[in-house]
């Protein structure tokens, strides 16, 4: 009886206890003095997360600092909340690098032979691509299109949930435009007007496409439901695409 | 979907650095150093004119100036995934922007001597608002008490002051450890498992977490009308 609450009784306990008031009326008033304290108590003693979040800035007055700190020392879910808070807030104050949630891809080295049919049935020869991170896969490609544009396609895959594409029906992708670097600035703003953003569903299967790419420097979001993936850096040059 | 994509573009727009022609690197460098520091200064004014002054036109700017600042610290905050299966985004900064008025208004002796020591309070604010909906999830269920042999002691009607039944906890048990221990299993919630992985300084096994919260349990059992007794003439 002695681990109530936790991992259950063993057998003979529990056969002990059906047969008997005395032990079974123990056993209750255990779990209820137990279940009482802990609804009347729990947390009772924190600081409130506000506090704590001001506490792990430095915003509060020298004893408050003090007191808290005396309490993160008893108290390991303050603790825990604490180092959360520090690595949230060693984070830059204004983002440097890309927006929060995006989880970038990087190259896989060693091609596989994972793509489906490319919808024209003309796959290039150094293509596919794949790009990974801890939980997806992503295969991308390209062919040629109309009037000097591209048709990229890829497919995104969860490495490590059995998901199929449908977990990824309906969310977006997009090609974003990066700024060109040219000498002159009537140059420039041309290049940029010229390459707006595309955006892209991704459909059950995992598939995205975008018929006609112009040439240019984008990045390739998708927006997932928990995160955003991302390829910072790709050239699309007439139909041939240089990685970065 | 549109709309999250303006968001999100703006994210970007403060995100990605700026290029800029080689040749004329140095006079941008010191175009976007003037630029920056108007901006800080811009933005410093709205704060406090927000905050210290109470202008309701500046704290309209200011939210609106700062809302996908706010939602990008959302996305970079270590507990996200969970937070955002518990809240809306939009209900992040919602509260953030209110927690940081509540923290900083009308406070005569608060001074933004920079725009990041202002922004550094609405992280705070933020982050605050994030905890705060974890432990509210976090918090293990309560039980049914109408049980014969004990009836539960009640510190108030709405029994949100634990304050004055620890106290009294602690006078019963007159051990640190044991206090220890009825402070993180009733206290933090931690089970006899987890108080060995957190402190197995203090408590080096199962057996033995078992055996002193068995003791702990009757003590405080055998002595529940003392308990109720003291509760009642607080």
């Amino acid at each position: 009886m002695l681990a109530f609450g936790e991992e259950g009784l063993a057998p003979e306990v529990v056969r002990h206890l059906h047969a008997c008031m005395i032990c079974q009326r123990r056993l209750m008033q255990f779990q209820s003095l137990s279940h009482h304290l802990l609804a009347q108590l729990y947390r009772s003693q924190c600081p409130d997360g506000q506090r704590l979040s001001f506490y792990c800035a430095g915003l509060l007055s020298g004893e408050e600092q003090r007191q808290i700190a005396a309490h993160v020392q008893e108290c390991p879910l303050c603790a825990e909340e604490v180092a959360v808070t520090r690595r949230f807030m060693a984070d830059p104050l204004t983002p440097t690098t890309l927006a929060p949630s995006f989880l970038r891809l990087a190259t896989t080295p060693t091609g596989r032979q994972a793509w489906h049919g490319l919808p024209d049935g003309r796959p290039s020869a150094a293509w596919p691509r794949y790009y990974h991170s801890e939980e997806f896969e992503l295969v991308l490609h390209i062919s040629s299109s109309s009037a000097g544009r591209c048709a990229v396609y890829g497919q995104l895959s969860c490495v490590n949930a059995p998901l199929g594409g449908a977990a990824f029906e309906g969310r977006q992708a997009v090609l974003q435009p990066l700024k060109t670097v040219r000498k002159k600035p009537a140059e420039r703003a041309a290049a940029d007007t010229a390459l707006l953003r595309l955006t892209a569903e991704i459909d059950n299967r995992g598939m995205l496409t975008f018929p006609t790419v112009p040439p240019g420097r984008y990045m390739l979001l998708l927006h997932l439901r928990e995160r955003d993936l991302v390829i910072e850096e790709l050239q699309i040059d007439g139909c041939r695409v240089i990685w970065s | 979907m549109g709309m999250q994509t303006e968001q999100f573009s703006s994210v970007l727009e403060l995100a990605l650095p700026t290029e800029v022609d080689a040749g004329g690197a140095e006079a941008m460098s010191n175009r976007e150093a003037e630029q920056r520091l108007a901006e800080e200064r811009y933005g410093l004014e709205i704060f406090q004119r927000a905050i210290l002054e109470g202008d309701q036109q500046a704290w309209a700017l200011l939210q609106d100036r700062f809302s996908d600042l706010v939602r990008a610290w959302i996305r970079r905050h270590p507990k996200r995934e969970i937070a955002i299966r518990l809240d809306s985004e939009e209900n992040y900064i919602a509260q953030a922007f209110e927690r940081f008025w509540q923290a900083t208004a009308f406070k005569q002796d608060l001074q933004f001597t920079s725009l990041a020591a202002a922004l550094s309070y609405l992280r705070a604010s933020l982050n605050g608002a994030i905890m705060d909906t974890l432990r509210t999830y976090a918090r293990p269920r309560e039980a049914s008490l109408s049980t014969p042999g004990y009836e539960g002691v009640s510190v108030s009607e709405d029994g949100d002051d634990g304050g004055e039944l620890w106290e009294i906890l602690k006078s019963l048990l007159p051990q640190r450890r044991e206090q220890y221990l009825a402070y993180l299993l009733f206290h933090c919630g931690l089970k006899p498992r987890e108080v060995v992985r957190y402190c197995s300084q203090e408590f080096h096994s199962v057996q033995e977490v078992y055996r002193l919260r068995r003791n702990i349990v009757e003590r405080l059992l055998r002595q529940a009308d003392q308990l109720r007794w003291r509760l009642s003439v607080h």
